[in-house]
This record gives C-alpha cells, structure tokens and sequence, in this order.
C-alpha cells in the first residue's frame, strides 16, 4: 500500500476551530429542581440539547449553549440557531466526576458515531457529526456545579488534512449564485439535518441544496453535465478566514470514509456562514475549502481515535466550576432582598 | 407579581392614545419582528409560569448570544449632550436620551423619532477585524490521541441575551438582559452596570424574577416609563403626518431603549417609512 503523503506544492494544513460552551445559569438551576425531583440518585445518562449558530457574530467563537429548555425536546428554538445533540452525565459525587475514564468515555462514543458512519446512517441524519458530551457534578449544598464538556471529533484520517486553496466564497461564485446559495439555505428548516450538512449544487445561476442522503444521484447529475459544480457544504459556526468549525472534522472522516476515492483526488467544501444585515440574510461571508483526499492514508481503522475535552480557561484539559451561591442561595438572596 | 396577576387583560386597543399594547397586539409586534429580525424568535418558557392571554408557543421572545464589544462607561459622555425627554412632575424618573442636543420636551420625542427613523443607517456593526488574534498557531495536531486538539486562541468579546415579555401590569414590553463574560462566564450584576447607561444603571434597569423562566433574578429594563414615550412618538409621528402602526411596536420599543444600552449590538435592522 502506497501510504507515502502526497501533497501538492502551496497546500495548507488544516486546522479547525473548536466549539466552546456556554452554560446559562438557568441550567444549573433547572438541573438541581430534576435532580432532587426526579433524577435523584441516578446517574444515567440524560439527553439535552444544545444550540448553536453559523451566523457570523465576531467574538462569539464557535458557541454551543445549553439552558433550562435544554431538557425538553423539541422545545422549539430560533431561526438561526441550531440544534446540538448532547448527553449529560451527572455524578453524585466529586469523586465520580474526578475519577470517571473520560478518554475511555471519549472512546466510546467516537466508536458509536463510527458505527454510524460506515454503516450509512450518518448520511440519513448527519447532525450527529455534531455533539456533545457532559459530565457535571451539582454540589446542591454549595449551589457550585462542576463541569466538563467534551465535542468529539474522530482521528480519521489519522495523517494531517491538507488543502490546497481556501478562499472566499466570492472567488467561486458570482454574486448571483451566492444569492441563490443563500435563498436555498434560509428556505430549509432550522431542524433539518440538511441545514447543518448538505450537498449543494450549481448549475449557471442555480443552486441546489439537498440531502447527504441523495449523495449517488447528485454526483451522477454532475457527472452527466459537465456544466454542473458540485460541492459538500455544512453550518460553519468559525469566523475565520482560514479556519473552519470544528464539525468539519468528523466530516471529513465521513467524506473520506464513504465517498473517497469516488469523489476524486479532492473535494471542494462549502463553510456556509449567515450574516444578517439589510434586506434579510446572506451567505457572503462563507468560505470555499479545497480539501485534498488523495494525500490522506487510506486506512480504514476498526475505528479511530477520538478527541474534544474542552480546555478550561486556564486553556488547561480540566473542568470549569460554577458558583451560584450568590444567586441560587435561598439565605443569601434574602439578605440582598432586604 | 400580584399586581399584574390582579390587573385585568387589556382588550381594546389603546395603542393611540396610551402608547399600551394589549397581549394581541404584543404578539403581532413580536411576529413582525422575528420576521423582520430573524435573530429574534418566539418562546414558550416553563410550562408552570405559562400565562394564558399569550399563545403557548409565543410567550416572550429571545435573541441570543448579542456581542458587546464595549463597556457603555468606556464611550464618548457629555452631560451637556442629555436630556431628560418626558419629566412632568417626576424629575427623577423621566427617560433620558443622552446623545442629543435637543431642548425641549417636545424636541427630544422628535430626536428619537429621528432615531427610529436612522435605524437602518446605523445598524451595521463596524469592526476592526486587525485586531483579532489571528487565531490558531499552526501546531501539528491531527495524529496521536493528545487531548489538546488545536492551538491559539480566538479574541473573545462579553455577549448579552436579551428577552422581551409582555408586562400585564404597564401593559407593555419589557426587556430583560443576561450576560457573559469575554470566556462565557455569567456577569456578575456590578458587571453588567458597566454596560447600561449611567444614569439608567440604578433606578430604570431592576434585578427581578422573570416571568416566565423560574431561577435567580435577571436584569430588567423597568417599563413605567415606556407607555409614554410610545405615546410621544406616535405624537410626533403623526404630528408630522405619518403613521406608525402597532406591528411596529417592538421595533421602536428596542430602538428607545438603546439608550440604556447603547454597546449591546443586537438587531433591529428593519427600515421602515413613516
């Protein structure tokens, strides 16, 4: 096997930008009611929703936010913002917390969304390209709660990504086709999967969104039309000008695992960012990523490793702490009330 | 409160003459501005704290994750540039608009009227993009299973949510605001004084318990004052031969009360004519 990293002249390497948390107070709050009424002491995992946004906001980073509607399904969220499959995993104990595997946890879960992978459900839901994982521990006497997330990218390929160009979207479309690209995207449903992975194609001044699913039939049309531009596109929540959101990562490992070496030696990849100005939305401030499959290994592991602790503030791989005693604390909220 | 649970649900339209909205009229307001605004939109809140003149899914609205790139006592303050736009017979409440020149009563409700009508010009967050970091050291990652996954570091600003509900006692939108630190850390409340207006920080912003999200008190725009420089504007307006309709409430609502947060950038794009 030729495993030898061929790599053109002037690529880049590519490098992501992480997802960080942001954790509403109204969470905790909404957390210690479920678990002195309901969880109580068990410590099975719960399902939440998180959210997050691809409009370009700068200095917002890549957020993923999680408050008290987090814990109801469903509970119906803006235009703009994105649903983010997460589990909550909360320990009694400080101990638990501290002493839980969290690479093997890591592991685990990696493993799951490989399973998904090569097995094709991903294509049918994708948005489990995107999660996250939560370990908490509420000190219900202290009001302070523990935290650590985790958004779990695999280490497939297991060699460095390269791409030969990224650039403005403006550079690969004109202005017409970028209007048409952004009626396209507002036009599907925040809940869709379709609205945080997707399949665009452009022909003269028409784009087309469709599902990761419809993937054979897309790539014969452009086949059949050499008129036709094909790209795989995805909600970029990144600001940066070279730098795509971290959900490209597990994506890349599906492209690759899936679609190489039917796509060809490269793929190009749409970074959809919305911005909202006059006159409603627009996709202006996407990115193009030309990302080179054919200098990756083309391995298939039994599944690969798997990243994404989030780093604390220090910028240390550590959990962050909450202290709500001063807006929790029934004593203390009496004494400021006076 | 008691007061606002006691107090019957407004029916009839007073929007003219009072500056008032009735539930109704709150939420065709609220639908033109999520519509309008698309980072806005409708939520139902906690089942329990669920009033019933409101739809279950349109119980207030949310806009999320609003940039606030700076602290309101770091900008540009002149007592000689304020005013206090509506006083009779209560100097200490009356609404100040603090970026005007204007001398009389009359003045300042048409200065705002001016605002309302700039809203489209001045909305355009500008930033300067130079000095954000350049982000991401170009560090080797990818291989291995080391848990530090990428380098750098991403410039990072104090972020605000904000909430409208529908206060039954003054019978008109009030806003609610919750922020974050620059590493998504919950601002303390002295922390968020840096950020409201001087002279609204103490007596107009209130720490209170929302309405419809049970847990610790949130800041609040308090609303006494908001029916009536509704009503001012729409004097103005007409006044001036337009006509502004209730659709557009929330619009104008947010415009006014910039002035309490003038750094907290968050969206009411929509141009309209009057």
């Amino acid at each position: 096997m030729d495993t030898e990293i061929r790599q053109k002249s002037g690529a880049q390497l590519l490098q992501y930008a992480p997802f960080s948390s942001c954790v509403d107070p109204r969470f905790w709050y909404k957390l210690s009611q479920l678990k002195l009424e309901k969880y109580k002491l068990s410590e099975e995992s719960v399902n939440i929703d998180g959210f997050f946004s691809n409009v370009s906001t700068l200095g917002m980073g890549l957020r993923v936010s999680v408050d008290e509607s987090s814990f109801e399904r469903n509970s119906g969220i803006g235009h703009n913002l994105l649903p983010m499959r997460g589990t909550l995993m909360n320990k009694n104990t400080l101990d638990g917390f501290r002493d839980l595997d969290k690479k093997a946890l890591l592991q685990e879960v990696g493993k799951e969304l490989w399973k998904q992978i090569q097995n094709g459900q991903a294509l049918e839901n994708p948005t489990i390209l995107n999660s996250f994982l939560l370990l908490t521990f509420a000190d219900l006497k202290k009001y302070r709660f523990y935290f650590w997330f985790a958004f779990p990218a695999l280490l497939h390929p297991s060699t460095p990504v390269y791409a030969s160009s990224i650039h403005d979207i403006a550079e690969e479309m004109n202005p017409k086709q970028v209007a048409s690209l952004g009626d396209a995207y507002s036009n599907i449903p925040a809940e869709s999967p379709s609205k945080q992975f997707f399949i665009v194609t452009l022909l003269n001044d028409n784009c087309d969104i469709a599902s990761l699913a419809t993937f054979n039939e897309k790539v014969e049309e452009w086949r059949r039309n050499s008129a036709t531009k094909f790209y795989l596109g995805f909600a970029d929540p990144s600001q940066l000008e070279a730098n795509p959101g971290w959900s490209l990562r597990n994506f890349i490992a599906l492209i690759h695992h899936l679609w190489y070496p039917d796509l060809g030696d490269e793929v190009k990849v749409l970074c959809l960012r919305m911005e909202y100005g006059k006159g409603g939305s627009n996709v202006a401030k996407s990115i193009c990523v030309t990302v080179q499959l054919s200098s990756l290994l083309a391995e298939t592991p039994d599944f690969p490793g798997t990243i994404g602790w989030e780093k604390n503030l220090k910028g240390n791989m550590g959990p962050r702490m909450a202290d709500l005693s001063s807006s929790l604390d029934p004593i203390r909220l009496a004494e400021s009330a006076v | 409160g008691v007061a606002e649970y006691l107090t019957p649900i407004l029916k009839e339209s007073k929007f003219r003459e009072s500056g008032m909205v009735t539930p109704d009229e709150f939420v065709v307001a609220g639908d033109h501005l999520v519509h309008h605004c698309p980072t806005w939109h409708w939520a139902s809140g906690d089942e329990s704290k669920r009033k019933s003149y409101l739809p279950p899914d349109k119980q207030f609205l949310i806009t999320k994750n609003v940039p606030c790139y700076r602290r309101c006592r770091h900008m540009e303050y002149s007592r000689d540039q304020e005013q206090v736009i509506e006083s009779d017979g209560d100097p200490e409440g009356g609404w100040v608009d603090t970026h005007h020149f204007a001398t009389d009563d009359a003045q300042d409700a048409l200065s705002i009227t001016q605002q309302v009508t700039d809203i489209s010009l001045n909305s355009q967050a500008t930033l300067d993009v130079s000095n954000l970091k350049s982000a991401l050291e170009n560090t080797e990652e990818a291989s291995g299973d080391k848990l530090d996954s990428e380098g750098g570091e991403i410039v990072q600003t104090r972020s605000y949510d904000l909430h409208i509900t529908y206060d039954n006692y003054y019978r008109t939108p009030r806003l609610w605001l919750f922020g974050y630190d620059e590493s998504r850390k919950p601002l303390s409340v002295e922390q968020m004084y840096e950020d409201f207006s001087q002279d609204h920080a103490k007596k107009t912003v209130t720490m209170e318990t929302h309405p419809h999200i049970p847990g610790p008190p949130m800041a609040s725009v308090h609303p006494c004052k908001h029916a009536d420089v509704m009503r001012k504007i729409l004097e103005t307006v007409a006044m001036g031969g337009g006509e502004l309709g209730v659709h557009q409430y929330l619009i104008i609502f947010l415009k006014f009360v910039q002035a309490v947060i003038p750094t907290i950038e968050y969206d009411y794009t929509q141009n309209f004519s009057m």
